[in-house]
């Protein structure tokens, strides 16, 4: 996808909105699978293990995805 | 049928009635400010809806408070550009701090005043931020906020008065006699048993402190209005002390023995009867035969205690009830009590002004390290929810409904400002397109229970919009507008989620020091108003306990258990007080003495194996008491010594359990 803008309708849509919007969906998913196994245990302050979670894996999209 | 639906669909005619009163005020708001040529519309439109309450009381106080609030606030921004305007960091941290002192006052005030220091905080925000880049205009910008704020106000009052107008005052006597009858109510079934006590105890507290909170708004309903407020505040005392003497009559209860509580029993079902059907001549009446009764020569000191203790209940009904009445006429008596104080706590407010301030400059760092033109808009609303919700314990939640209520607004505003406005023009067209939605958000605003994000959503809308009369429509300022208001409103509720100040364990722990100090200031304080201040802070704090309450694991359930024993320390030390003070007799030393030791020991706090320090102290102090010639109110006040050594003990071994489940 590479890190250029979007054009939709002549509407410039920044690239890191949509790797936003992914990060949330993957951090969901992540969370999910902790919940549902003993390792959701460990957490020990939900909202911020959610937030770190969520900027971990938009760094990973943004450094995976970037350059492409 | 879902709530939503219910109240979009099928509303009730009080809903309807609101929503045309709440839209005509906008729409006359909106049509004066595009007829004068202001330069925000939207501020006057967005006004005239924040203020719309059901009742005109309220109106005209929410008005005043975020009139006064603007002023303030407007003053402070060009203060801060005055001085700022080169120094963006500096400029931000000013703001940072002024909107922590800000939000700090509000939750310390702890009234619907507070909504003036919210506003004061956040209109900063709003006129400061957007004249960053030209600093020469925020003068501009300021009186235009306070005129258009002005305008607003006065067209949403106007409304409120003229259509259906709807009184506090009016409903104040209906809230009055239900406080009253559950007033009753709880103080009858705490004579008899434990059980179901909290829930009742928490039912009644919180509906004094409900009625007593509308006094501010019957203020602004006439001579009348005033009047009520001013009965409103004797009822409110006199509940409270009513409440508390029936906890005491039951402790006096629990010190008989068993032949002693059998020639007690019927007197205790005719006061349960009485107060179940109260009727003041029954009330007076019952009063005296139980006077007569304790001062029977066969009664043992116990007894008489408990007995004295009756009368005094059923003065205290009396009371009440005369107190109703005045509520119910309008006439409020002479001499006024002082108002119910309220628990207030320097550090907490201090804290939630700090989160405000931080989620503030997260924000704005975000802003200043990408250069979004837009993201203003979104830390605008970063203050705004930060700083209203500061001191709810559910914060994130009403955040949450906030959020909702934006990405309702979002397509609504898309299709009404980008689809249908440019087609139309005029302003008859332009209130159509706006009125439809708004008619429904503000339908919503009427129930309770989708009113925040109703709110939020008709604001947003508004907002989104923003009506001007040559219009200019831009997509893409709008997709980025919307983008920034989501981030923001997002900031704020991440705020609230990640810094959570409301833990149960840590709060309570504040509130029973808080109840400690108080009782150690109870020892010395003026007797005149004492029973105001330490009744109507320890409501407030049994209620705070008593929401955090649920949240709490079992074991930990002893917090509630901490309010109450101070509250009954309390009670028992004011009533010595008291007798001390009718007595008038010269104790001097003796009983100066017997305070500092009380005092001392109060502020060592209970404790395991702390229960017999009041011994030696209560066992001089009452051999002093029973040396002097007997009177009536001295007898009392050894009952008063004895009771008090009494609760303290039970306080301490409470303690001592639970360390030793611990």
């Amino acid at each position: 996808m590479g890190l250029r803008e979007w054009a939709v309708g002549g509407v410039l849509l920044s690239p890191f909105l949509v790797y936003v919007l992914l990060a949330l969906l993957l951090t969901g998913v992540v969370r999910l699978l902790l919940r549902l196994t003993p390792l959701g245990g460990w957490v020990w302050h939900e909202a911020l293990f959610d937030c770190a979670l969520f900027v971990c894996i938009l760094s990973l999209i943004t450094l995976v995805l970037g350059p492409l | 049928m879902p709530i939503t639906l219910q109240a979009l669909l099928a509303p009730n005619k009080r809903a309807v009635q609101f929503a045309i009163k709440t839209l005509l005020g906008g729409g006359l708001a909106l049509w004066l400010a595009l007829r004068w040529g202001l330069e925000q519309p939207a501020w006057a439109l967005m006004t005239a809806f924040v203020v719309a309450q059901p009742l005109s009381g309220m109106v005209v106080q929410k008005g005043l408070a975020r009139l006064l609030g603007t002023l303030v606030g407007t003053a402070m921004s060009v203060l801060f550009i005055g001085l700022f305007a080169q120094t963006p960091w500096l400029f931000l941290l000013a703001l940072a701090l002024w909107l922590a002192l800000c939000t700090a006052f509000s939750t310390l005030l702890r009234s619907a005043w507070a909504y003036a220091f919210v506003l004061a905080g956040y209109t900063v925000a709003i006129i400061a931020l957007p004249a960053v880049d030209h600093p020469l205009l925020v003068f501009d910008q300021a009186v235009a906020r306070c005129t258009e704020i002005c305008l607003g106000i006065v067209c949403a009052t106007v409304t409120s008065a003229l259509l259906w107008p709807l009184r506090v005052e009016q409903q104040l006597a209906g809230q009055a006699r239900q406080a009253w009858e559950s007033g009753m109510q709880a103080a009858s079934a705490s004579l008899f048993g434990e059980e179901q006590q909290r829930k009742d105890l928490l039912d009644i507290l919180g509906r004094i402190v409900a009625v007593d909170s509308q006094r501010e708004h019957a203020w602004f309903e006439g001579r009348l209005g005033r009047e009520r407020g001013r009965a409103i505040r004797v009822l409110s005392q006199a509940l409270l002390v009513l409440l508390r003497i029936a906890r005491s009559v039951r402790r006096q209860w629990q010190q008989l023995d068993e032949r002693e509580a059998a020639r007690v029993a019927p007197w205790f079902s005719k006061v349960h009867e009485a107060l179940s059907a109260p009727d003041q001549a029954d009330l007076l009446l019952l009063r005296q035969r139980v006077w007569e009764a304790a001062h029977d020569p066969a009664c043992s000191p116990a007894e008489h205690y408990c007995l004295a203790r009756l009368t005094l209940l059923l003065d205290k009904a009396v009371n009440a009830t005369m107190a109703l009445h005045a509520v119910e006429e309008g006439k409020a008596p002479a001499d006024l009590p002082e108002s119910l104080a309220v628990h207030r706590d320097l550090p907490l407010a201090l804290l939630f002004g700090s989160r405000s301030a931080l989620a503030f400059l997260a924000m704005s760092s975000f802003w200043l390290a990408t250069g979004w033109i837009s993201a203003p808009g979104g830390l605008v609303l970063t203050c705004v929810v930060c700083s209203l919700f500061a001191s709810r314990e559910n914060g994130a939640q009403i955040g949450m409904s906030f959020l909702r209520g934006l990405l309702l607004a979002i397509p609504v505003a898309f299709f009404v400002g980008q689809i249908l406005l440019p087609q139309w023009s005029g302003f008859p067209m332009l209130c159509m397109a706006m009125g439809v939605p708004l008619f429904f958000g503000a339908l919503g605003m009427a129930n309770p229970k989708i009113g925040a994000t109703a709110t939020s959503y008709s604001l947003h809308f508004i907002v989104l919009i923003a009506p001007l009369n040559a219009m200019h429509f831009d997509v893409a300022a709008f997709l980025n507008s919307a983008q920034a208001m989501m981030v923001g409103v997002g900031a704020a509720v991440l705020a609230f989620k990640l810094l959570v100040l409301h833990n149960p364990a840590w709060h309570g722990r504040r509130l029973r020091a808080a109840t400690q100090n108080d009782l150690v200031r109870l020892t010395r304080r003026d007797l005149r108003d004492a029973e105001t201040w330490f009744g109507g802070r320890m409501a407030d704090r049994l209620l705070q306990m008593a929401r955090h309450y649920a949240a709490l694991p079992v074991h930990a359930r002893e917090r509630w258990d901490d309010g109450l024993h101070g509250l009954d320390m309390g009670d028992e030390l004011l009533h010595l007080r008291m007798c001390l003070e009718v007595a008038q007799v010269p104790l001097g030393q003796a009983r100066r003495e017997y305070l500092q030791q009380l005092e001392e020991v109060l502020a060592q706090g209970p404790g395991a194996g702390r229960e017999a320090l009041l011994d030696e102290a209560s066992a001089t102090f009452i051999d002093v008491l029973q040396r002097q010639p007997s009177s009536d109110p001295l007898r009392l006040a050894v009952g008063a010594v004895l009771q008090l050594q009494k609760s303290w003990g039970k306080w301490c071994r409470r303690q001592e359990e639970l360390h030793g489940l611990a």
